[in-house]
Order: structure tokens, then sequence, then C-alpha cells
């Protein structure tokens, strides 16, 4: 095992068929996991489906698990193929420009909390957008990076590349979402004048 | 941006140092760097204010329906080709032969009766040809089953 890696142990478990083990996972990961795919796919209606693939992957796959890395490397390896694949299957690229990017800019109503303002839904586009510019590494490391806090040598096992890669891809992943985020605030500016 | 990507290694170097994830030895020369070039700095922060903003997006929330659908999608009946894989992790691994010989000897014994089974028992005995063939075969690990089980393929085909 990887240090005192207790999912690696979980996920061991499961390979033996040990349910109790499989939903002991699966709630300490679940929500990440979500998350994830949301983020990758940009497709937040078809993120618990993703995930329910994911995890039923997992399990079917535990007999196949070596725990000579990190669990959560594991895991987001999956994910990552999982995703990688529903981004390729036939009109992905339709649900994500209507799921996030023209959805995002629909009008708030009246209870809206701090992420649903017009501010949170442009960030919300924007920051869209620029995942969508991203290569599927570059999205992939981010996603890893950013939102589910992974180290850049967890992100390299994950997608079988190099740290420095790693901090390559992420560092031009930022860069994109930097970009986004300046001509977004450029453009009432631009309006003004 | 105020700079252009991959204008230096120092450019290349600003997320990881906003990560924490670069060597003493490159932070140290990186704040060096940004002590006297104004630039560098303002990409440095235009980078800060994008990993800000990242997470402030809002969290994702998994809801219990995902939690019931997940576990009910595995608890459902397993291919062989699982049930197999699980059977060569268990933790007690016998010879092969042994446990079918077991096996066989308790389902003359049981004569019949609707005794509770044991289930890894009757896995073993309702696979045994299989088992047997693994055992002739000499396979220890489960990844060997994928073989076997695309040798039974070719075998089935007319």
């Amino acid at each position: 095992l990887v240090g005192d890696d207790e999912d690696a142990a979980l996920m061991l478990k499961v390979a033996r068929g040990d349910r109790k083990a499989f939903a002991t996972l699966f709630d300490r990961h679940q929500a990440g996991v979500v998350r994830f795919a949301w983020r990758f796919t940009g497709n937040q209606a078809q993120a618990e489906e993703l995930a329910q693939d994911i995890f039923i992957k997992l399990f079917r796959s535990a007999g196949a698990y070596q725990p000579s890395a990190k669990f959560k490397t594991y895991l987001y390896r999956v994910a990552t193929n999982h995703c990688l694949n529903a981004r390729r299957g036939p009109a992905a690229k339709l649900e994500v420009t209507v799921d996030q990017t023209e959805r995002a800019l629909e009008p708030t109503g009246s209870a809206t909390t701090p992420g649903e303002t017009l501010e949170g839904k442009q960030l919300e586009a924007v920051v869209a957008k620029a995942l969508e510019a991203m290569s599927e590494r570059e999205r992939a490391a981010f996603c890893m990076c950013r939102f589910e806090g992974l180290a850049y040598k967890d992100i390299a096992v994950a997608l079988s590349a190099t740290e420095a890669a790693v901090k390559s891809l992420i560092h031009r992943a930022t860069l994109t979402v930097a970009k986004h985020l300046e001509a977004m605030h450029a453009a009432p500016r631009a309006a003004a004048s | 941006m105020g700079r252009k990507a991959g204008m230096s290694n120092h450019e290349e170097n600003l997320t990881a140092y906003l990560d924490g994830e670069l060597p003493e030895a490159e932070r140290k020369e990186l704040e060096a760097a940004l002590e006297k070039d104004p630039g560098l700095k303002a990409s440095l922060e235009q980078l800060r204010s994008a990993v800000a903003a990242v997470k402030a997006l809002p969290e994702a929330e998994a809801s219990a329906a995902l939690r019931r659908a997940v576990l009910a999608g595995v608890d459902g009946p397993q291919t062989l080709s699982e049930r197999l894989r699980a059977f060569f992790t268990l933790p007690r691994l016998v010879p092969i032969a042994g446990v079918a010989a077991v096996a066989a000897l308790a389902v003359v014994v049981s004569g019949g009766e609707k005794a509770p089974a044991d289930p890894e028992q009757l896995f073993v005995a309702q696979n045994m040809e299989l088992l047997e063939d693994l055992d002739t075969l000499g396979l220890e690990s489960p990844e060997d089953l994928d073989v076997v089980m695309a040798l039974d393929q070719l075998e089935a085909a007319p």
C-alpha cells in the first residue's frame, strides 16, 4: 500500500466483493467525482449519470486494482477515461454548449444564492468557456488540481505523464482561464468607452 | 495577460509557485525575479485571480438518488468473470483441485438434500469444469482469467 492509504485498503476489500467497503468509498468520493464529471464535460445535468457509471466501473474493475499508487489517483484515472469517452460521444458538444454557456446567461430569479447572481453566472460561463478552450489533457490536469486538490505528482500518475509535463499543462490551463476572465472584465469597459 | 505565455522559465513557473509545487531553489529564484520585474509580478497576480475565481465556483452536490442507483447497480448479478476474479482474490487461497474435491464430496454427501449451501462451495461446484481447466493450465493470477475466458469463447465457436 502507498503509505497509510485507507482507501486503498478498502479497495482491496472491494476486490473481494465487500459491498460495505465499496459504499464507504462511494460516500467519501461521490461529491468529488460528480464535481469532476461536471467540470470536465461541462455538463452539470449529465454529471451524476457519469459519476454512476464511473463508480460501477470502479467496482467491476476492482480485481485489477494494484495498490502501487494512491487510490484517489486510480479513481481519477478511471473518471478521466470515462469522461473523455463521454465527451467524444455523439451530441456531447451540443449538450455542453446549451448546458453551460447559454443556460448560464439566462436571467436570474428573485431568490438567488451568491453563485446564482449575474456575476456568479457570468463567472460560471466564462470558466466553462475556458475549460472548453483547453486541450483534453490540460482540462483533466486542471480539474484534478483546481477542483479536487490533487498534487502534481499524483496527477502525473493519473495521466501517465511526467511532473514537468503536468506543471506545464496546469500552467497553460490556468493561463487560459486568466485570459478569459480578463476578456470578461474588459468587455464592460469597452462598452462604456 | 500583460505578457505572452512561454516568455521565460519564470513565467512557466508562476502557476506551480502559486500551487506550492515549486522546489525551494526555483522558488527562491522566482521570488528574486518577481522583486525586479513588475511585469512578471502582474502576471502572477492575474494567475492568482484566476485561481481564486475558480475556487469561488459553486460546489457540486450529489443526490441521494445517485447513492441508491450506484449501490443497486453493484448489487446486481455478477458476471462469471467477476465471480472468478473475486474467487481468486480470496485471502485463504487453497489449491483449486483440493477445493474442487471438497465441493464434489459435499455434493455427494448431501445426497440432494436442500441444506443451506456455502456460496463459495456452490460457486466452485457450478464452475467445476472451468476451474479444472484453470488448474490444468497452472493459472494462479486473476489476470490470467482473461486468457481462459477467451479460450472458452474460442471453444464455443462453431
